[in-house]
């Protein structure tokens, strides 16, 4: 199935400045084996954006699927369907 | 200096342009204990010394310059100075603060304010030079763009160190919205602090100080700077801010759905990932730029090496300017955005109302109350970049269209007629920067009560979109729990402002930048009476500094008063009233005129003032702020 990744900001620093990109992946992905798949793709670096040194979720990461903010641990297991958007970002400012 | 004013340099320049008389005045005590400095002490002193109903551009007006208790020193971020006049784009109160490195120099001078008044005979400019101050000839720096007359000027004093703040070719021809610009870019940009300028036949004032500046307590003030200083190295937007800039806000604001579009008539752009900060950062940036002392350094030069604009060079641009002259006007061309960029600083436009004019002007032209015939024949079809360019330049030298809209968008819809008023998105007659407010509730108070107009910075409540980073600091400080979605929310919006417009009247009277000040996290209120009290010996609780917020605050609002403004003034344009967002996340999201005036009216009566927005008697009483 496609997806849509979204990277924003520091995130594009891992990305190489891929700002959005269509990923095949297989049916049934959940989040968390989607971040493996990004990890091995643009490294460590990017994993090390999303959790603290606990291995828990940095509360100034920003995980979006479609319109909805994931926070929980258990929010990773998500299966991610067909067409889903999913954005990584730090928090959303605005006004500057 | 004596030691009562450590951190200030106590003494206030007056220019008279028309007798030529120079003099200086001690700057009281009392004044800075109530006022504290910069933009503070600015407002007092238009306040004071201005009649009420003086038309802006008269030899009448009054433009001061200010520099705070903490410019120049060694606490992060203190390169700051405001301009403050009665604006000519609002007839109402004005100001602007500006970075680089003018204010330090001023500082270095030996003053903490300059009070220009009258209208020189022919152009002039003024040249500080420690105490040595000369009107000097600017006929041959007349007509000059701003970066050729910083050039200029440096080559005739033959002194590299020369800090120049100048006037381009916008602010000779008395438009509404033009910029004083200092180090090529930094802007003095809104509220048309450079028409007033124009207007007095000042090209410039350039500025080098010798003197050494002293703080009450070295040591002391030391350890606060290096907390301080680490409280901004440790921020955890440390890295956005500092690699990134403000163009970071770009595709958040799309994704939010407040990325003003073509006029407004849209919250979001495809084009916006063309435009984004990631984009500019991958191929434009050559390197930072900071304004002094600044460990953030958020701006950044920038180059094109390809296509159509080619050979642009430039600094910046911060979101403003790419919502300004992209977005908002269906432009998604990167190259073009920093092409006016560069052109609006040269010029010395403020790029917020220059790119919202040209972007309200393009849906004029999209529904036929303006054609070719009207713009010289420039096709005004959305998008069109070069169209763009050519009215930026229209309106610095007043030719055709562009000299209706160096009026600002308010007042050249009177002069266009037919139902031109209804599409301009404005407040007090100024035009709205880059957020689509109809989705955050606070920001939209904020820009509606701020005295100087559609106004984001006043306030900039940066809690309300990123309730996550902030919740810890907005209970503790405020009292407030947030919770999903807070920016949609109607409820606690008038304490949330409140605040913050309180603290950043503080944090632009002591000559910080609130980027690193409150509106980002990392300096609090204890960071600024720590900072104050070790530069100036001066011992202030937090609740006694907010309350100079609140005097600032109700003295800027009793200038609007005094000049006529009323609750009619506070009210947003109806398209954002009223007319849901019509595409995007945001989608349905709308103010809606009852839920706006009630928490307007909650605002109110937090402030103490009367149902028309006016102060009240008990509440000026309260805050010192007596008036006959
Ligand atoms: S954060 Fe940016 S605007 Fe503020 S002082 Fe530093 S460089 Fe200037």
């Amino acid at each position: 199935m496609t997806i849509t990744v979204k990277y924003f900001a520091t995130f594009c620093l891992e990305t190489n400045f891929t700002q959005q990109e269509e990923l095949t992946i297989e049916e049934d992905t959940t989040v968390i084996e989607l971040i493996e798949l990004l990890t091995a793709r643009y490294g460590t670096g990017f994993e090390k954006r999303l959790f603290t040194a606990e291995k828990e979720l940095d509360p100034l990461c920003w995980i979006i699927v479609n319109q909805q903010r994931l926070k929980e641990k258990n929010d990773f297991q998500l299966k991610l369907n067909p067409g889903d958007t999913i954005s990584f970002s730090p928090p959303m400012l605005m006004g500057g | 200096m004596t030691k009562e004013s450590y951190g200030w340099q106590g003494r206030i320049l007056w220019v008279d342009l028309t007798t030529e008389e120079i003099s200086t005045t001690p700057l009281d005590k009392e004044l800075r204990e109530k006022f504290l400095g910069q933009s503070g002490i600015n407002a007092k002193l238009l306040y004071d010394n201005l009649e009420p109903g003086v038309d802006p551009l008269s030899p009448e007006n009054h433009l001061i310059f200010g520099v705070g208790p903490l410019t120049g020193t060694l606490a992060p971020c203190s390169g700051r100075f405001t301009v403050t006049s009665k604006s000519p784009l609002t007839n109402a109160f004005g100001d602007s603060n500006c970075g680089g490195h003018w204010g330090p120099e001023l500082k270095y001078a030996g003053y903490d304010h300059i009070v220009i008044t009258g209208k020189a005979k022919r152009p002039v400019f003024l040249w500080i030079n420690d105490d040595k101050i000369e009107l000097k000839d600017a006929s041959k720096l007349w007509g000059k763009t701003t970066n050729e007359t910083e050039d200029q000027i440096k080559e005739e004093l033959e002194d590299e160190k020369v800090q120049v703040a100048s006037i381009g070719p916008a602010g000779e021809n008395l438009v509404n919205f033009a910029a004083i610009i200092c180090n090529y870019s930094r802007a003095a940009g809104r509220t048309g602090m450079g028409a007033v300028m124009g207007s007095k036949n000042l090209k410039a004032i350039a500025v080098r100080g010798t003197n050494r500046l002293t703080v009450a307590q070295p040591q002391e003030f030391s350890a606060t700077v290096s907390d301080s200083e680490e409280s901004i190295l440790t921020d955890p937007l440390y890295e956005i801010s500092s690699t990134f800039g403000t163009p970071a806000i770009m595709r958040m604001a799309q994704s939010l759905g407040f990325l003003p579009t073509k006029n407004f008539q849209e919250s979001t752009f495809a084009g916006a990932d063309k435009l984004s900060g990631e984009r500019l950062l991958e191929k434009y940036v050559t390197r930072q730029k900071g304004c002094f002392n600044c460990p953030v350094s958020c701006n950044r030069y920038y180059e094109v090496t390809e296509g159509e604009y080619e050979g642009t060079t430039g600094e910046g641009p911060e979101y403003e300017n790419l919502g300004a002259f992209g977005s908002k006007c269906g432009n998604d061309n990167l190259p073009s955005v920093l092409k006016s960029n560069d052109l609006a600083n040269k010029l010395g436009l403020d790029t917020i109302s220059t790119g919202t004019v040209i972007g309200w002007a393009m849906e004029l032209f999209q529904r036929g109350i303006l054609t070719t015939a009207d713009t010289d024949d420039l096709d005004l079809e959305w998008g069109n970049h070069q169209a763009i360019i050519k009215l930026i330049e229209k309106i610095a030298y007043r030719e055709g269209l562009g000299d209706i809209l160096a009026y600002g968008a308010l007042q050249a819809s009177k002069k266009i007629g037919d139902s031109a008023e209804d599409y301009v998105i404005h407040i007090k007659g100024m035009e709205y920067p880059s957020v689509d407010v109809r989705g955050t509730k606070g920001m939209a108070l904020g820009f509606a009560v701020s005295p100087r107009g559609a106004d984001h910075l006043k306030a900039l409540p940066l809690y309300e979109v990123a309730p996550e980073v902030y919740q810890e600091d907005i209970k503790k400080e405020l009292g407030i729990e947030v919770g999903e979605e807070y920016w949609k929310k109607y409820e606690t919006k008038p304490e949330l402002i409140a605040w913050h417009e309180d603290w950043h009247c503080i944090v632009d009277s002591l000559g910080l930048c609130k980027l690193e000040g409150i509106a980002l996290k990392p300096l609090r209120p204890c960071h600024f009476t720590e900072l104050l009290a070790t530069a100036t010996g001066w011992e202030i609780t937090e609740e006694e500094l907010r309350t100079i917020g609140k005097r600032i605050w109700n003295l800027e609002r009793l200038f609007n008063a005094r000049e006529g403004f009323t609750r009619q003034d506070d009210l947003p344009p109806a398209r954002i009233l009223n007319e849901p967002i019509s595409t995007g996340p945001s989608k349905g999201e709308t103010l809606g005129q009852d839920k706006f005036e009630t928490m307007l009216d909650q605002y109110y009566k937090l402030r103490g003032w009367t149902a028309q927005g006016i102060p009240s008697k008990e509440t000026l009483k309260e805050l010192g702020l007596e008036v006959e």
